[in-house]
């Protein structure tokens, strides 16, 4: 019989990471308006240009000025 | 498509067009990098990246070949590797064998400008991308800013898309000399340049240099403010890939220029 603190910890730890995993990543601001003018739209129309761009520094691990991996959380802005 | 212009409309096209053409003269003469690009744009789309060359200094190549094992272009003198992929240096060098630059520009509409590039051709997409990265930081607007980290944790001040007085911001980069080292032919980058500009919109969408503004020394504050902290961050912001790009392609434009002037065919001299 396992010791009841250590099956907690455990229980605790599959949480928080079932909860980090269904965290979403920060994105892009897609909606973004600046005095009435629809700014993140002008943005959006280049997605498949950035896309592919975000993929590519992603997967060779180039992205140092980036609080998050680019790719993975502009994804998330494009659903 | 667009509509055919009336005759009183062509007539009206024309006369601003000629008037445009005798201002861009004048600011070519004394606009600095700013009248340069005038220049080079026929005034038109003042914003984006401008990748600009300068007059020839190399002396003249003997047995120039390209080597696509190394990715080089090799004389009796030196080898230059090419720092981007060949078939990038060869578009560059299709549009060099025509002008002295290379432009895009992403408009405030999401259009996209380009000067001599092939509409969605890697040098322009990647043109735009940078485009869109510092313009960013440069208006303020915040569309990368859940995901960018600006040098220091700047707070970009956000410029009025919609205030009286218009502005484009262009980004300049420029190979500032050629060094050979051990056989090795390098190019040391230029300061890079961040210049606003206001600028008129005209009635078909483009933008267009406001000359009387330009006289007046209009600015905008909170773009001189981003402008001011993107250059005295200049090397954290080259450490974007496409800011690096652009560095690169502003290179190989010079070789490509220098080669131009000793009568290379440099269209055909890269086989990607």
């Amino acid at each position: 019989m396992r010791p009841l603190g250590l099956v907690l910890t455990a229980s605790i730890l599959a949480a928080a990471s079932v909860s980090s995993a269904q965290q979403p990543l920060p994105t892009v601001d897609t909606n973004l308006v600046v005095r009435g003018v629809p700014i993140g739209k002008v943005f959006e129309k280049f997605r498949p240009q950035l896309s592919a761009y975000f993929k590519e520094i992603e997967a060779e691990g180039d992205y140092a000025n980036y609080s998050v991996p680019p790719s993975k959380s502009f994804e998330q802005g494009g659903r | 498509m667009r509509a055919p212009a009336s005759t009183e409309r062509r007539f009206a096209i024309l006369a601003a067009a000629a008037a445009g053409l005798v201002a861009v003269c004048a600011f070519a003469q004394d606009g600095g990098t700013a009248g340069a690009v005038g220049a080079a744009t026929g005034g038109s789309a003042p914003g984006g990246i401008f990748l600009q060359t300068r007059a020839p200094v190399l002396s003249p190549v003997k047995n120039l070949r390209y080597d696509s094992a190394a990715r080089a272009i090799v004389t009796d003198d030196w080898t230059y590797v090419l720092p981007v992929p060949p078939a990038r240096a060869a578009e560059i060098m299709k549009v060099i064998a025509k002008q002295d630059f290379l432009a895009a520009d992403v408009s405030t509409v999401g259009d996209a400008a380009l000067f001599g590039l092939t509409r969605n051709s890697e040098v322009a997409n990647r043109m735009l991308i940078a485009d869109l990265l510092l313009g960013d930081i440069a208006k303020g607007y915040g569309y990368f800013a859940p995901i960018y980290k600006t040098a220091e944790g700047y707070k970009p001040r956000q410029y009025n898309p919609i205030g009286r007085q218009q502005f484009a911001v262009f980004f300049v980069f420029v190979s500032q000399s050629w060094q050979i080292d051990a056989g090795r032919l390098t190019s040391k980058a230029g300061k890079l340049e961040v210049i606003q500009t206001p600028t008129i919109r005209q009635a078909d969408g483009t933008r267009r240099f406001d000359f009387d503004a330009l006289k007046k020394s209009v600015v905008d504050d909170a773009i001189a403010e981003n402008a001011r902290h993107i250059l005295a961050h200049e090397d954290y912001y080259r450490r974007e890939r496409a800011v690096r790009d652009m560095q690169s392609f502003a290179d190989v434009a010079q070789l490509a220029r220098e080669l131009r002037q000793q009568s290379v065919d440099i269209s055909g001299l890269v086989n990607p």
